[in-house]
């Protein structure tokens, strides 16, 4: 396990530097940010003094230097926008990001589990067509519809909720719920499928003959069975999750890290840029450790590689 | 193989039995959360403030936000004109020097006061020294050196001649210099501190700027006491913040949606003609079609090897004749907008009103392209931002299609500003429409129209290299000429000839919107600042 | 997408199931939905195809004069444009026709090219093994770590937009969902006996693993690729709302959702709701087919 960790370790320092050279790369072929700085009424005297002023004046693999021995010492440079420290913009833009994208999970796990399970055991029946129906809008609707749908029902029409913005638990509920539309449709059609593949499984059966109540087969054996693989899928939603929240999180004006890194892929804000991509590069690395690990825990069977 | 199972009990779904109906119970009883009595007045921009360095950054939004808590020595009155503001009087004591008098008795949020020496270090702090990221620094320009005089007096010397050194003035904030020794520019951005009439209370970045009415204003406390701005990015979403009754303030409507929020009796709406004007230019130097070089000879837009119809007058002045303008703000924008004759806008010293638009006359320009060797009209490609001025997009695809209509068959080409901009610099044009949003004539002739001499800091907007020397001696002249009247003809004149060359072809002058509740009046600004200051209620609840 | 992948692998190193054949009770005539979705499918396609010869108007022609007007079942529509025109005149139906050629070409393309690539690197991942594999997957780790919207603005940058680039883009940037699920299945044949076999008889074993793994992969890949095609036609309908996508002189669907995005609150919903609905159609059809073709091709399925 040791050897394992260490060597996904090492190669997640492949990953941060090749991250971080692409991104470098593709920022430098996208444009000038001073330009977009000073704008069209900016005199040229502007520009080359805040080329020097930001150290764009140097050439490319000088920057990319620069940059790499700075960010060993944990400084990725100031934001040109904003004109302060990138990486705490990013750092402090995170819980934010967090909060809608584990509350968008929780609402798409904890619902689709017993709505998943309703629809197979009831597999052909209304409930089950509905729910598949639900779900294939769910899948097919693009993410900035579903956002301005349920601002102007729940927002503008019904007045049950705010439209946009962060605050209380009220406003949490539509960016969330557009942000786990899609993953709980999905989720919902997984779990079903899921569920009767294992219920139709011989120990199910076995089970069953065995006399054990209904509940206990659907839901101790199969459910246990099916957790597997939705585990795996689960943790891998989260980097998903962390890519749908940039629409979401532009249509809610949530203050979180999309937003960011929207705005400043839009600006040409080179740190901040390079800061998130970090910060979610390392977030995906972690997840997808997790995942791995409780993989291998859950089931025995499965060799980790 | 039918249902393998029986149906299980319903205790075996996944939810109790109760729990339907308890969902909606719940739901209903939900209560209108948004609807709490609302404590700040709310307005909503489109982006958020990129800092709260009043002097870190030239940029509309930013700069309005800024307005509410710091002041210039010259305030920018509604109609753009000029009013005393911590400066009580100015006046060119001989063409170089200036002598300013300060207001008295004025004090930062901070309580440090208000002195000719905290003015003087803001001045040269705008010019860049010991802040190097200062924006403002071309609004110092003039400024040569800086003296004071006693408490409430300063003199500025402008070295040569300047007329314009008081609209200069307009634009730089006073800041507390010692308070920013004290703390650094960096925790200055983020937590600042003014002379304005609000006090700065929180900033949650891309969420809200929080701002309380400062007491001791010296103009008196202002009537709204609690601000929060938040940046709402969607159009949409802005909108329907303002129906739901959540934003009291909505900046930048889009056009489109302005019909209805105008027939909303809840809403009212208010409309004004800014000084940003959207314009085409040509490409002058380059004799003919091909790839794009560095430097070199080829106009990119252009296929290759066919020759540059733009350096003849005659193709400038059909592309004129094919657009109808009225038509263009009418279908893309609904009607908003004021077809422009010039870069200026009408109030902008140096305007010439005689002036006059080429009409629309698609038969003519079919005629004018004939006799400039182009009977069947050219192939281009037309180059534009998508996201950087108000229905940039379909903007230009209507004038693509207007111009393909007269001959000059036209391929839009729309990028995002973060990469159009930059292209443009690089000559990667043969046509294209941008948006040039100043007042001032000076740095417009410089920026625009002047030789392109980027060393000098001439020109940097003048991407097509128009020339015109005889405008460039009309410019250098005015811009020294202290005598109001003689300078006013000068600009004049340099239009004439600027916009007879068709140096570039003005459109039109964006008009910005913006929508309040029924309850907010205020009047909309050219400079398009939104201050609340300025606005009064109607009936406070 | 990952977590099909996941079942996928799950199934196969978890629960070793012996290929059953068994008969079709699963026929598209059993199955009215299914059957309905390939209708709707094919519908698409040839409409796609047959645009040019079937809409009333060039769908990028415009008639400023004749902007914004509803579709024909609404006050102030103008006579021959059934779904109404949008802001610059240009006849919605048409642009929708044309639209379906470039959302499916888009679609259809860029996940081929994803296949190509994640066949190709998940194979040789799972074949060598060692260094090569881990190299691979720390490669898929990274595509999934970059963010289209970054790819898609230096894209336009450096090379312009257009269909093509597009289709360059979300193929290039997607592929690891494939290579992860191919990976898989080659780790599982790879430590079976016959290849162990064909190695103490010198002959190849990547052939025969290519012939073994192929068919059975085709599955998994079938099923993804229902996940993933939709799910790319939206993401070109995402870019078009963040001013990334195809330029709108080329129709699509996703595009015209997004520019008629703008219309919304003022009244002219047609605009975006008409695309959207085609292309949610288009979407739910494939869902729907992806649905069917995993019962049918799933061997422990029974009835």
């Amino acid at each position: 396990m040791h050897k394992f960790l260490f060597r996904r370790f090492l190669q997640s320092i492949g990953v941060f530097l090749a991250v971080s050279l692409v991104m470098f790369a593709m920022l430098q072929a996208a444009g000038d940010p001073i330009a977009l700085l000073v704008g069209e009424e900016g005199t040229p005297e502007d520009i080359v003094r805040l080329r020097r002023a930001f150290g764009l004046d140097r050439s490319i693999p000088v920057q990319y230097v620069l940059f790499l021995r700075n960010a060993l010492r944990g400084d990725l440079g100031i934001s040109y926008h904003h004109g302060v420290p990138a990486m705490g913009l990013v750092l402090e833009r995170v819980p934010a990001t967090l909060e809608l994208v584990l509350t968008a999970m929780l609402v798409a796990t904890l619902l689709s589990i017993p709505l998943g399970v309703i629809a197979a055991s009831y597999r052909g029946g209304a409930l089950d067509r509905l729910f598949l129906s639900g779900s294939l809008v769910g899948i097919s609707a693009p993410p900035f519809w579903v956002g301005i749908v349920f601002i102007l029902v729940f927002g503008v029409l019904l007045r049950w909720l705010p439209t946009s913005g962060r605050g209380g638990w009220e406003h949490l509920v539509l960016p969330a719920g557009s942000l786990a539309l899609y993953r709980l449709a999905l989720f919902i059609r997984l779990v079903r499928s899921g569920m009767l593949d294992v219920l139709g499984q011989e120990y199910v059966r076995t089970a069953r003959a065995k006399g054990l109540a209904e509940r206990a087969v659907v839901f101790k054996h199969a459910l246990k069975n099916t957790l597997i693989p939705f585990i795996t899928i689960a943790g891998l939603q989260m980097g998903s999750l962390l890519a749908g929240a940039v629409v979401t999180e532009r249509v809610f004006a949530w203050p979180g890290m999309g937003r960011l890194i929207l705005d400043s892929i839009q600006k040409l804000d080179y740190p901040v840029v390079m800061s998130w991509a970090l910060v979610t590069a390392g977030i995906f690395i972690v997840i997808n450790l997790i995942v791995d690990i409780s993989y291998s825990f859950v089931d025995p069977r499965v060799r980790v590689t | 193989m039918r249902r393998t199972m029986s149906r299980p009990p319903r205790s075996a779904r996944g939810l109790p039995r109760w729990a339907g109906p308890a969902l909606a119970a719940l739901l209903l009883a939900l209560p209108p959360a948004a609807h709490a009595a609302k404590e700040h007045f709310v307005i909503a921009f489109q982006g958020d403030a990129a800092t709260l360095d009043a002097q870190g950054r030239n940029e509309t939004t930013t700069i309005s936000i800024q307005m509410h808590m710091f002041e210039a020595l010259i305030f920018r009155a509604i109609d753009g004109g000029l009013e005393p503001g911590l400066a009580l009087s100015w006046k060119a004591a001989s063409p170089t020097r200036w002598l300013i008098k300060l207001r008295k008795g004025v004090r930062f949020h901070d309580g440090a006061p208000f002195t000719a020496e905290v003015a003087k270090e803001s001045l040269l702090r705008a010019q860049g020294k010991g802040f190097a990221k200062s924006q403002m620094k071309h609004f110092t320009k003039g400024i040569k050196e800086v003296r004071v005089v006693d408490e409430a007096t300063l003199e500025i010397d402008t070295g040569t001649p300047y007329p314009t050194l008081p609209e200069d003035l307009a634009n730089i904030a006073i800041v507390p210099v010692d308070y920013i020794k004290k703390v650094g520019d960096a925790v200055f951005a983020r937590k600042p501190v003014g002379t304005g009439p609000y006090r700065f209370v929180e900033w949650v970045k891309d969420d809200h700027i929080d701002m309380a009415a400062n007491p001791a204003y010296w103009k008196g406390a202002p009537t709204i006491k609690k601000v929060r701005v938040r940046p709402v990015p969607v159009n949409a979403a802005r909108t329907a913040g303002l129906l739901a009754g959540e934003i009291d303030v909505v900046w930048g409507v889009s056009p489109v949606d302005a019909p209805q929020l105008e027939a909303n009796p809840n809403l009212k709406v208010y409309r004004t003609v800014t000084q940003r004007t959207i314009y085409l230019t040509f490409d002058h130097w380059r004799k003919e079609g091909g790839p794009l070089q560095k430097e070199g000879p080829y106009s990119p837009g252009l296929p290759k090897g066919h020759p540059n119809p733009f350096l003849k007058l005659k193709v400038r002045q059909a592309v004129a004749h094919a657009l109808d303008v009225q038509a263009l703000l009418k279908a893309v924008m609904h009607g908003s907008g004021v077809p422009a004759t010039q870069l200026n806008p009408p109030q902008a010293f140096g305007y010439n009103h005689r002036l006059k638009r080429l009409p629309y006359d698609p038969a003519r320009a079919k005629k004018l392209l004939a006799e400039a060797g182009f009977p069947n009209g050219f192939k281009t490609r037309l180059d534009c931002p998508n996201d950087r001025y108000i229905n940039d997009g379909p903007m230009c695809e209507a004038i693509a299609g207007m111009l393909t209509k007269a001959g000059i068959v036209a391929t839009p080409n729309p990028r995002p500003k973060a990469v159009f901009f930059p292209q443009m610099d690089a000559g990667d044009f043969s046509m294209f429409m941008a948006g040039w949003g100043t007042q001032y004539v000076t740095p417009t002739y410089n920026a625009v129209f002047h030789t392109r001499d980027l060393k000098r800091g001439f020109g940097r907007i003048n991407r097509g290299h128009y020339r015109s020397e005889e405008a460039d001696a009309i410019a250098a002249k005015a811009s020294v000429e202290m005598d109001d009247k003689k300078r006013q003809a000068l600009w004049e004149r340099m239009w004439e000839i600027t916009m007879g060359d068709l140096a570039s072809l003005p459109l039109y002058q964006q008009e910005a919107i913006i929508a309040t509740q029924k309850s907010v009046n205020l009047k909309p600004r050219f400079n398009e600042w939104v201050l609340a200051q300025e606005i009064t209620l109607a009936d406070k609840n | 997408m990952a977590q099909e992948a996941a079942i996928g692998i799950a199934r196969e190193e978890a629960f070793e199931a012996p290929p059953a054949r068994r008969r079709s009770s699963l026929s598209l005539a059993a199955r009215p939905d299914a059957a309905l979705s390939l209708l709707v499918l094919l519908a698409a396609l040839l409409i796609a195809a047959a645009a040019p010869w079937i809409s009333p108007y060039n769908p990028i022609g415009q008639r400023l004069n004749l902007a914004l007007r509803p579709p024909f079942f609404l006050e102030g529509a103008a006579p021959g444009h059934l779904l109404g025109t949008d802001g610059l005149g240009r006849d919605l139906l048409s642009y929708i026709f044309y639209g379906f050629r470039i959302s499916l070409a888009v679609g259809l393309s860029s996940v081929t090219l994803s296949i190509l690539i994640g066949v190709s690197l998940g194979v040789w991942s799972g074949y060598k093994g060692g260094g090569a594999d881990a190299l691979i997957m720390r490669l898929a780790d990274f595509q999934l770590t970059l963010p289209t919207v970054l790819v898609a603005l230096a894209v336009i940058a450096i090379f312009g937009s257009g269909v093509g680039k597009l289709i360059l883009l979300i193929g290039i940037t997607h592929w690891a969902v494939y290579g992860r699920t191919v990976r898989g299945s080659v780790l599982a044949t790879r430590e079976r006996e016959f290849v162990e076999a064909a190695r103490a008889l010198g002959a190849s074993p990547l052939v025969l693993i290519l012939r073994h793994i192929l068919p059975s992969v085709m599955t998994p890949i079938l099923i993804i690729s229902a996940v993933e095609l939709p799910r790319v036609m939206l993401l070109e309908s995402t870019l078009s709302f963040l001013g990334l996508g195809v330029p709108p002189t080329v129709p699509s669907l996703g595009g015209a959702i997004a520019h008629g995005y703008e219309f919304l609150l003022s009244g002219h919903w047609w605009l975006t709701v008409l695309p959207g609905l085609a292309l949610m159609g288009v979407v739910v059809a494939i869902n729907l087919l992806g649905d069917w073709l995993r019962d049918v091709l799933d061997p422990r399925m029974q009835r």
